[in-house]
C-alpha cells in the first residue's frame, strides 16, 4: 500500500508516481474533454474508487474511520503528485470527504458515524449540503425551511439553494428551523436527509458558464425524516454548522492552491517551449510572474490554515484572509488567461469538467466567481477582518 | 531557531519603543537630536550589526532569517539609521569570502567602527574602470556621507558590470550627499571618483556572488521595512478612525471604511506571507530563490505604499498635515519602492530568471 510510506516522504512520492503511472489512463484528459456532465460525474465516481483502493482520498481521516490521520506534509505530497500529472479532480466528493466527517466527528452519534463514514469509503457515496435559501444567503441564520416534529419523524417543508451535486447525492446535510421563539440562532437544527425520500424535488440551476450539474435548488414538501437523523441536539444546529463551515476552510483550499501553482509553472514552461507570443510582451510577462509570486504567499497561508486547524485554533482570522486572497488570485489568474488567449478564448470549444484549470480560460474565469461568492462572500470576510482582526466597531 | 528570532525581535522592539517614540523621531527630523547615532550605539552594544557575521570574525553567525526580523521593527518605528546598508555590505563581504578582506573589515564592521555605502540601483554606466582606476560618478548609494568604505557599480574595460570597493577617505574619492524627501532617512549619496584605486574589484564569478548577496540581503531588508511601515500605517489609521466621530458615531463603524481597511490588511498579509515563503526558499537553497525574493519585495513595497496612501485619504484633512504621520509612511514606502529594484524591474528580472532556467516540477 502507498500509505505504508506515509512517514518516508521521498518513498511516498515515488510510490505515488508509480501508482499514478499505472492507474491513470494516459488518454483520460482527451477522453473526458467534451464529455457530458453525466459522464464526467461517472468518471469522478470511478476515479474516486481508484483513489480509495489505496485509501488516498480519505487518508486525512482519523484511523478509527479507516483513514491514516495523514500529516500535513504527506497530504501536500499527495496533492502535489496529483497536480503534477493533472489528475482528475473530484469536486462531487467535497462534502463527503471534508464537511461530513468534521461534523459527525464532533456531534454525530456512534451509530451515525458507523453508518455513514464507511459508506463514503467503500461505496463512494456522494453527499450534498442544504444550507442557503433564497432569503438566507450571507444572512444564513434567517433560514426558514421548517421541520416540525410528528411522532418519531420530522416533517420538512421549504426550499434550499446552491446545493452542489444535489442530483447525484444520496444524502444531504440539512439545516432547518425547529423553533421560532427566542433568538434566530437558537432555533436551528441539523438533519441528515436521504435524497430519495418522497417529497424532495431537485432542480438543476444552470450556471453562468452553461454547466448544469454543479448547482441545484432543492424543494422539500412534507418530507419525513426519522428523528434518529438529527445531528446533535434539537436547536443546536447553528453551533454544529460552524464546525461544518470550518472544514471548508482547510485542506480543500490547499489542494486547489497546489493545483494552481503547478499549472502556473507548467504554463510558463510550455509558453517558453512553444515561444508563445505573450512572452514577447514584457507587460504580460511581468503580470504573469506577479501571479506566480502571489501564489507562493497564498500557499503559505493555506498551509497555515491547515496547521492551525490541527492545533484547534478556531478563532484565528487566517481562514478569512486565505478565503479572500485565494479566490481573488484565482480570478486574477483566469482573467489574465482569458485576456491573453485572445479571440480564441471567446470561441466555443469542448470542455473538460474535471480539472482545476481547463483548456477553456473564459469558462474558468466565469466559474471563478463561485470562489469569491461561495463559502461566505468576500464582503462578509471583509466584515470579519475589519471587526474581529482590526477591532473596528459594529455600525 | 524560533527562540533566537523572538529574542532578537524583543530586544530590538524594546530599544525602539523606548528610544524611537514619535516625539523623539520628530525631534530628529527637526535636527534636534542624534537619534540615528544613539540607535547605532545600541546596535553595536547589542550585536545587531554582527548578527549575520560568522563567529570567527566576532559575529553571531546567524543566517538571512534575522534580516526581516530586524528591519520590520525598524520600519514599524520609522527608525532612522544606516542599517540596511551595513547588513547588505556585510552579506556581500561574506559572499566574496576573501580571507584577508574579511579579516580586515568584518570585525570593524561588527563593532560599528566603519560605516559603508552600497549601491541602490543596478546602474553602472557613469563610473568606469580604466587601467584598474575608477573614473566618473557612481549611481545613488545608501549610507551616510561620512561612510569610510563604499561598494560602487562600475563598468569594466570590456563592458562587463563590476562592483568595486573603495576607501572613501582617499583624495580620489569624494562622497556627496543627495537629500531625499523621506525625512526619516534624509539622504542618499554619490561617489565621484578621479583615478581612484579600488581596494578590490569584483568581476565574473566574484561579481555574481557579491551581486546576488547584495540583492538578497538588501531586498529582504527593504521589503521587511516596508511591511513594518505598512502595518504601522494601518494600525495608526484604524486607531484614528475609531476615535474620529462624524454623524454621531466613530467613522470606523462605517462599512465602506471597514472594507478599505480590510483590503489594506489582506494585501499586507499576502505580501508578508510571500516574503516568508521567499525567505524559506532562500534558506532551503531552492532554485530561483533570488527571483522569488524579487517578486516578494515588489509585493511588499506595493502593499505598504497602498497602506500609506490609504492612510492619508482615510484620515481626511488631517492626513495631509505635517502634524500627522501619514506623510512619513508614504515617503518611506515610496523610497523603498525605488531602492534595490522597482516593482516593475523586479518582475522583469524574475521573468527573465524563470524563462532562462525554470522547470515546472521544481518544488
Amino acid at each position: 500500500m502507498i500509505l505504508d510510506y506515509k512517514d518516508d516522504f521521498s518513498a511516498l512520492r515515488t510510490a505515488l508516481q508509480a501508482w499514478l503511472a499505472d492507474t491513470l489512463p494516459n488518454d483520460w484528459f482527451e477522453h473526458m474533454t467534451g464529455a457530458t456532465e453525466e459522464d464526467s460525474l461517472q468518471f469522478q465516481r470511478d476515479w474516486f474508487s481508484s483513489l480509495e483502493s489505496e485509501g488516498l482520498a480519505t487518508a486525512h481521516w482519523p484511523e478509527r474511520w479507516g483513514g491514516v490521520n495523514l500529516s500535513l506534509p504527506a497530504q501536500s505530497i499527495i496533492y502535489e503528485e496529483l497536480a503534477k500529472v493533472n489528475a482528475p479532480m473530484t469536486p462531487a466528493y467535497v462534502i463527503s470527504l471534508y464537511h461530513l466527517p468534521a461534523t459527525l466527528a464532533e456531534f454525530g452519534t456512534p451509530e451515525q458515524r458507523d453508518r455513514y463514514l464507511p459508506a463514503v469509503r467503500n461505496e463512494g457515496v456522494i453527499w450534498c449540503q442544504g444550507f442557503s435559501e433564497p432569503g438566507a444567503g450571507s444572512d444564513l441564520v434567517s433560514l426558514k425551511t421548517q421541520a416540525v416534529r410528528d411522532g418519531d419523524h420530522y416533517v420538512v417543508n421549504g426550499q434550499k439553494v446552491w446545493s452542489s451535486y444535489a442530483h447525484g447525492a444520496k444524502h444531504c446535510l440539512l439545516l432547518v428551523r425547529t423553533s421560532n421563539t427566542g433568538s434566530k440562532h437558537a432555533g436551528i437544527s441539523y438533519l441528515i436527509v436521504d435524497m430519495d425520500t418522497p417529497g424532495i424535488d431537485v432542480r438543476p440551476i444552470v450556471q453562468a458558464d452553461g454547466a448544469r450539474l454543479d448547482f441545484a435548488e432543492v424543494f422539500y414538501e412534507d418530507v419525513r425524516v426519522p428523528v434518529e437523523n438529527l445531528i446533535g441536539e434539537e436547536n443546536q444546529g447553528w453551533q454544529i454548522a460552524q464546525t461544518t463551515l470550518a472544514a471548508e476552510r482547510g485542506v480543500i483550499i490547499l489542494e486547489k492552491a497546489l493545483r494552481w501553482r503547478m499549472q502556473l509553472r507548467t504554463m510558463l514552461y510550455e509558453a517558453k517551449e512553444s515561444n508563445a507570443c505573450w512572452l514577447q510582451d514584457a507587460q504580460l510577462g511581468r503580470e504573469y510572474v506577479r501571479l506566480m509570486g502571489k501564489m507562493e504567499g497564498v500557499l503559505t497561508l493555506a498551509r497555515r490554515v491547515v496547521s492551525e486547524n490541527e492545533l484547534g485554533e478556531l478563532r484565528s482570522m487566517t481562514p478569512a484572509y486565505t478565503k479572500i486572497l485565494c479566490s481573488e488570485l484565482a480570478q486574477e489568474i483566469h482573467s489574465w488567461r482569458a485576456r491573453t488567449a485572445g479571440i480564441e478564448a471567446q470561441c466555443v470549444s469542448p470542455k473538460n469538467h474535471l480539472v482545476e484549470i481547463t483548456n477553456h480560460p473564459m469558462s474558468d474565469y466565469l466559474r471563478s466567481w463561485a470562489l469569491t461568492i461561495s463559502g461566505g462572500t468576500n464582503e462578509i470576510m471583509r466584515n470579519l477582518i475589519a471587526r474581529r482582526d482590526l477591532g473596528m466597531p459594529k455600525n | 531557531m524560533l527562540d533566537i528570532k523572538e529574542e532578537f525581535r524583543d530586544s530590538i522592539a524594546s530599544v525602539l519603543k523606548a528610544e524611537c517614540d514619535n516625539l523623539s523621531l520628530r525631534a530628529h527630523v527637526d535636527g534636534e537630536n542624534d537619534l540615528d547615532l544613539s540607535l547605532w550605539q545600541h546596535a553595536t552594544q547589542l550585536g545587531w550589526l554582527s548578527v549575520m557575521i560568522k563567529e570567527e570574525f566576532d559575529g553571531l553567525g546567524q543566517d538571512f532569517s534575522m534580516i526581516p526580523v530586524f528591519h520590520r521593527e525598524f520600519g514599524h518605528y520609522l527608525a532612522p539609521g544606516d542599517f540596511i546598508s551595513i547588513h547588505t555590505f556585510i552579506a556581500m563581504l561574506q559572499a566574496i569570502n576573501d580571507a584577508d578582506f574579511s579579516k580586515q573589515y568584518l570585525p570593524e564592521l561588527a563593532a560599528g567602527h566603519i560605516k559603508p555605502l552600497v549601491p541602490v540601483t543596478d546602474d553602472h554606466i557613469a563610473l568606469e574602470l580604466k587601467n584598474g582606476l575608477l573614473q566618473g560618478i557612481s549611481g545613488p548609494l545608501l549610507g551616510p556621507a561620512g561612510a569610510s568604505i563604499a561598494a560602487v557599480r562600475a563598468t569594466a574595460e570590456n563592458g562587463d558590470p563590476t562592483i568595486a570597493i573603495v576607501n572613501t577617505k582617499t583624495p580620489g574619492c569624494a562622497i556627496k550627499a543627495m537629500p531625499v524627501l523621506d525625512q526619516t532617512r534624509r539622504r542618499l549619496c554619490t561617489a565621484a571618483c578621479s583615478e581612484e584605486q579600488p581596494l578590490i574589484v569584483l568581476q565574473d564569478d566574484l561579481f555574481t556572488r557579491a551581486n546576488s548577496a547584495l540583492h538578497t540581503s538588501a531586498r529582504l531588508a527593504t521589503a521587511s521595512d516596508s511591511i513594518g511601515v505598512g502595518y504601522r500605517a494601518l494600525q495608526s489609521t484604524v486607531a484614528y478612525l475609531s476615535e474620529r466621530q462624524q454623524f454621531g458615531q466613530p467613522i470606523a463603524a462605517f462599512q465602506a471604511i471597514q472594507h478599505r481597511c480590510a483590503n489594506i490588511a489582506k494585501n499586507l498579509k499576502l505580501a508578508e506571507c510571500q516574503l516568508a515563503a521567499a525567505l524559506a526558499q532562500l534558506i532551503n537553497g531552492d532554485d530561483d530563490n533570488e527571483a522569488w525574493i524579487a517578486l516578494a519585495k515588489a509585493e511588499c513595497d506595493e502593499a505598504s505604499t497602498q497602506a500609506a496612501a490609504e492612510s492619508i485619504q482615510l484620515h481626511g484633512g488631517v492626513g495631509f498635515t505635517w502634524e500627522y504621520d501619514c506623510h512619513f509612511f508614504l515617503h518611506r514606502t515610496r523610497l523603498n519602492e525605488q531602492l534595490f529594484g522597482s516593482p516593475n524591474n523586479l518582475r522583469g528580472e524574475a521573468l527573465e530568471s524563470f524563462t532562462s532556467d525554470f522547470r515546472p516540477t521544481s518544488q
